[in-house]
């Protein structure tokens, strides 16, 4: 398979759209003409214009402000969402590859139980069982997906627990707190840091469908799944509320999946996205 | 072989307590009393302390919770899963109506997804270096960032408003099948396409194709005959993982297309609030993705005896 590099046209593209979503996002308050939140109900349902450069909504509120503002919800609950498993999985992960015997199986057998249960229907429940909100969701999202995380990084900290170093450490005397935070994660550092920027594209993806489903995100906050949900019963007359949306959060996870690719490219890390995990 | 499969069915048993384990957990989730929950009805009623009491020991709530997990299991096995909240009727009944329209759905997109990520995966391989190869290859990575709801949409949008050649929802006829199971398989595609041709090009790097090569094979031959059977192993190995997947996609399909399946269900249970039906989601979900799983590994072990239990890891 062709390596990508830091000089593809691809690449560069992606970067220069995720700059331009996260200035865009960060500058909202600036750049929109119009408060993404009040509605206006002559003009509802536009098509794009000088005006109105995507158009409204239902409610007449601008398409482009809302489309501006709409970022921050995606981006700030995509980095949580992968940052925080990306914590308790590593934390896990290594603990269980670490000290092996006892804490490992009884870690392998944690995560079977959790992948045993496919993680969207894992996080409908959780939400119905807490009533649908941002932070049911999130601790939906880390429950079902520090899983992932953790077995990867025990099958790191595996190979890494062989090494010559690791036993040199221990011969000089080093705790084990000491050789696992300043020895061991420094080392796979590039393998989490892939992980977890080719993991920011799948969250935001499966949470971008669950608050389509109104399980996430709730209505007057701006969020673009939530605009294409919005537009559902209007979008076979007027298909650019569904439109820009959606290819809004098609372009975001698109870049970022792009220079994921290529740092893992460039950092020389393999990672089988797909694993199968003993016992399921 | 033997060893392999004892094993591997009695693997199973811990994976599915812990799913029950956690269906039954997660009760504890739930905010506010269930006794008062179901004596409050909605907010018409204000129970007394008393009552309150009563149902409490009826239900079984004033018990230490590991007798009520051992109770409540002991219902599950019977099937008794509970009475939905919101219909009325029981929650095995519910999901025993709801749950072969999702399988089937499950099932065409996992066949779809199998075959055509497998032959998109081949071809490209057939193909290196060449424009249909980088085509295939951007279509991987796009298919990779679309939301499914989105594509759903779209195809909504193609195939039923402009073209109008395929229903847009309900599945009265067979051909509503179609288009969910199209736009549920396609993600699942790209991941399985892409892991093929990796797979494929591993498996071309290793001597024995350069020694059968260097005796003069075709290397279209060689590709079908040798490495394809060695390289399809560990994607059929995981195809029983992707159905998790598409298991859970289909809720947000479902929701689109108005399938009357258990994600359909499922969302009708959170909007009410139906918690004994969210539990007997979770653990049928759970268990049939196991169950399907365990099948896939056994009908592979019958294929590749060598196959230990060990190195099914992967």
């Amino acid at each position: 398979m062709k390596k990508k590099k830091f000089n593809d046209v691809s690449f560069i593209l992606a970067v220069f759209i995720l700059t331009m979503i996260l200035v865009s996002g960060i500058m909202a308050t600036f750049i929109t003409p119009y408060n993404p939140f009040q509605p206006d109900m002559l003009h509802r349902l536009q098509s794009p214009s000088i005006e109105h450069w995507f158009g409204t909504d239902v409610l007449g509120r601008d398409l482009f402000s809302r489309i501006l503002f709409g970022s921050r919800s995606t981006i700030f609950l995509a980095l949580l969402s992968s940052f925080l498993p990306l914590l308790l999985g590593t934390l896990i992960g290594t603990l269980a590859g670490y000290y092996g015997k006892r804490i490992d199986s009884f870690v392998v057998l944690l995560s079977n139980v959790f992948q045993g249960i496919p993680s969207t229907c894992f996080m409908i429940a959780i939400v119905g069982f807490l009533g649908p909100s941002l932070s049911s969701l999130l601790l939906g999202f880390l429950l079902t997906s520090w899983v992932g995380f953790s077995r990867i990084i025990r099958a790191e900290v595996l190979k890494m627990k062989e090494e010559a170093f690791v036993e040199g450490l221990t011969c000089i005397g080093c705790s084990d707190f000491r050789i696992v935070f300043f020895h061991i994660i420094p080392n796979i550092f590039n393998s989490l840091l892939v992980l977890g920027t080719l993991r920011i594209g799948r969250s935001i993806l499966s949470l971008a469908g669950l608050s389509f489903l109104g399980l996430g995100v709730q209505p007057p906050m701006p969020d673009w799944s939530v605009m294409v949900s919005d537009a559902i019963l209007y979008y076979r007359s007027y298909p650019h509320l569904i439109l820009i949306p959606g290819c809004s959060i098609f372009f975001l996870v698109y870049s970022i999946n792009i220079i994921g690719e290529t740092l893992g490219d460039f950092l020389d890390v393999r990672i089988d996205e797909v694993r199968k995990c003993r016992g399921l | 072989m033997f060893g392999f499969i004892v094993k591997r069915i009695l693997s199973v048993i811990p994976v599915l307590f812990g799913i029950s384990f956690i269906a039954f957990g997660m009760t504890f989730l739930a905010p506010g009393d269930p006794a008062e929950l179901i004596l409050d009805q909605n907010g018409n009623y204000f129970p007394n302390a008393e009552q309150v009491t009563v149902l409490r020991e009826q239900l079984g709530l004033n018990k230490p919770w590991y007798k009520q997990y051992i109770f409540w299991l002991g219902q599950v096995i019977y099937g008794d899963l509970g009475t939905s909240y919101h219909t009325g009727n029981t929650v095995f009944a519910e999901l025993q109506s709801h749950l072969p329209i999702t399988l089937v759905l499950a099932f065409i997109a996992l066949v779809l997804a199998g075959a055509g990520g497998i032959g998109l995966g081949v071809f490209s391989v057939m193909e290196r270096g060449k424009l249909a190869e980088r085509i295939i290859q951007r279509g991987f990575d796009f298919l990779l960032s679309v939301p499914i709801f989105f594509m759903a949409l779209i195809f909504i949008l193609c195939m039923s408003e402009v073209l109008q050649i395929l229903p847009s929802s309900g599945i009265k006829e067979f051909d509503g099948y179609f288009l969910p199971a199209v736009s549920l398989s396609l993600p699942t595609m790209a991941v399985i396409g892409r892991f093929t041709k990796r797979k494929l090009l591993e498996e071309l790097g290793k001597t024995y194709c350069v020694v059968a090569l260097a005796h003069g094979i075709k290397e279209r031959q060689m590709l079908f005959l040798y490495v394809l059977p060695n390289a399809i192993f560990p994607v059929l190995a995981l195809l029983g993982n992707f159905f998790g997947g598409v298991l859970g996609g289909s809720v947000v399909i479902e929701n689109i297309f108005a399938v009357p399946g258990i994600g359909s269900l499922a969302l009708e249970a959170v909007k009410f609030r139906d918690y004994p039906l969210l539990q007997g989601y979770v653990l049928v979900t759970g268990g049939t993705f196991v169950f399907i799983s365990l099948c896939m590994d056994l009908l592979l072990c019958y294929f590749n005896p060598k196959i230990k239990f060990e190195d099914h890891i992967l």
